[in-house]
């Protein structure tokens, strides 16, 4: 039994999960953050950025060490592909996020603006599956995941009713353009966000069946 | 598909121990196969089977059929000489006979009659050739075999067996006894055989058999668990008991 080699695999999904969590915090902030537009909170969730990069390097550096010294194969060689590719999803997942508060920041944008509701329901599903696609990640549940792919026709459908609405609002009234935009960018990042998560559950798909569908 | 071996519901008792049940394994021709699997699974066992290797074990006993190219090498008429022939066999340690790296060559040849120094030169330097030892040796062909390399050594073991001119290589862990250069060499040789000759070989070593073969039979207590393109087995196999074994959660 190669039992330090399986404590290094348990240890890398602890890790991964460990981010994940992390990067929970970070979406559940910045849905406070267009909720109530609070500029310090904006600054804060920009500055952990750092944190959530040195994660991911650390897990390659951890992935790429099981490959050069422990060459894993088969199931185990997929579990550690899948980490170190759901790495680079999850930290462009907490980039968005910092995306979004830089607009924030920046924005003219107040709790009035039109639209700002259907935006902050597109940021909570998109949270929502999130949160699923980290549980399908630690549960290894091939199920969950292939359901986690097909919310992303909601998410696309909810991004269009936010893009047709806040183009109607701008046709009536020119004079607010800007925070409108604002809002359209914001938006599709969450919609980007909800990419990322497809691609996890499509590497955890893979990491379980050796499998690699196409469901985004 | 051309088969070079067909083992049909090969059983193999060593007295009462039942070291080999129903193995049945087709194995192509101009192809390498690996046997893997834990000490005492029955993977040197089969492979020695295939050139008779084991009627010198006493009280062992063997059922079934061995075809290859259609022709079952347990049918009384097989000529045992014609039969090593075709199916030479490399062993664990390097085993060069304690005479000169030219007798070694030629010494197949000879016990199949062949007498005439200018075709057993061809031979000396054709075989050592194959196993790229020939200039590494040319300079020191009547020297004694016992004081090249271990790693020299397995390659003229190999390039022995080529002397003869067989269809099938058999290897039982030709590189456990060799250090990381010369393990190199002899997969590259490997790869290079397989285009003229069907080779079979017993590993130990799971990288081994993942980087030099085609197809993959896992042996577990005398049984074939699982037999198949070796991408296959070592990205997802079928059986569990073969994932566990690969990826060391095994015992």
């Amino acid at each position: 039994m190669r039992n330090t080699f399986l404590k290094k695999l348990d240890d890398l999904v602890k890790k991964v999960s460990d981010m994940g969590n992390t990067v929970d915090s970070v979406i559940l902030d910045t849905i406070n953050v267009i909720k109530t537009l609070d500029s310090n909170k904006a600054s804060e969730i920009i500055e952990s950025d750092s944190i959530i990069n040195r994660m991911e390097h650390e897990i390659e550096r951890d992935c790429l060490n099981i490959i050069a010294l422990q060459q894993p194969i088969a199931g185990d060689l997929r579990n550690v592909t899948g980490c170190l590719k759901i790495i680079t999803d999850i930290e462009r997942i907490a980039d968005h996020c910092t995306d979004i508060c830089e607009i924030l920041l920046s924005s003219k944008l107040s709790k009035e603006s039109a639209c700002i509701n259907q935006v902050i329901n597109i940021m909570e599903n998109v949270y929502s599956m999130f949160k699923s696609v980290l549980i399908a990640f630690i549960s290894k549940n091939v199920d969950d995941s292939v359901s986690i792919c097909k919310l992303d026709d909601k998410i696309d459908l909810l991004f269009s009713d936010i893009l047709l609405n806040i183009c109607g609002v701008i046709s009536k009234d020119s004079s607010e353009v800007m925070p409108e935009v604002d809002l359209i960018f914001i938006a599709k990042y969450a919609e980007r966000i909800a990419d990322h998560c497809t691609n996890i559950a499509e590497w955890i798909i893979y990491m379980e069946t050796n499998q690699h569908p196409e469901l985004n | 598909m051309s088969f070079k071996v067909d083992i049909q519901n090969l059983n193999l008792y060593y007295g009462d121990f039942h070291a080999l049940k129903d193995i049945n394994i087709k194995i192509r021709k101009n192809s390498v196969t690996a046997f893997i699997g834990p000490s005492g699974c029955g993977k040197s066992t089969c492979l020695k089977s295939i050139n008779r290797m084991n009627d010198l074990v006493p009280n062992c006993k063997i059922k079934g059929k061995i075809l290859i190219d259609n022709q079952n090498i347990y049918d009384s008429r097989t000529n045992l000489n014609l039969l090593r022939k075709r199916a030479g066999m490399v062993f664990q340690r390097p085993n060069p006979f304690p005479m000169s790296i030219y007798d070694n060559i030629a010494y197949g040849p000879r016990i199949h009659k062949i007498k005439n120094k200018k075709i057993l030169d061809e031979i000396v330097e054709k075989s050592l050739r194959s196993v790229y030892l020939w200039d590494e040796v040319k300079d020191r062909l009547n020297k004694s075999a016992l004081g090249i390399s271990g790693g020299q050594q397995q390659r003229l073991c190999i390039a022995r067996a080529l002397a003869v001119e067989p269809q099938i290589i058999l290897m039982d862990e030709p590189t456990s006894a060799l250090d990381p250069l010369s393990t190199i060499k002899i997969e590259d040789l490997v790869e290079m055989l397989k285009v003229n000759y069907t080779v079979i070989i017993v590993t130990h070593n799971m990288q081994q058999a993942a980087r030099i073969s085609d197809t993959t039979a896992f042996f577990l207590s005398g049984n074939i668990v699982e037999y198949a393109n070796t991408s296959k087995i070592f990205n997802n196999p079928t059986d569990k008991r073969t994932e566990d074994y690969i990826t060391g959660r095994f015992g």
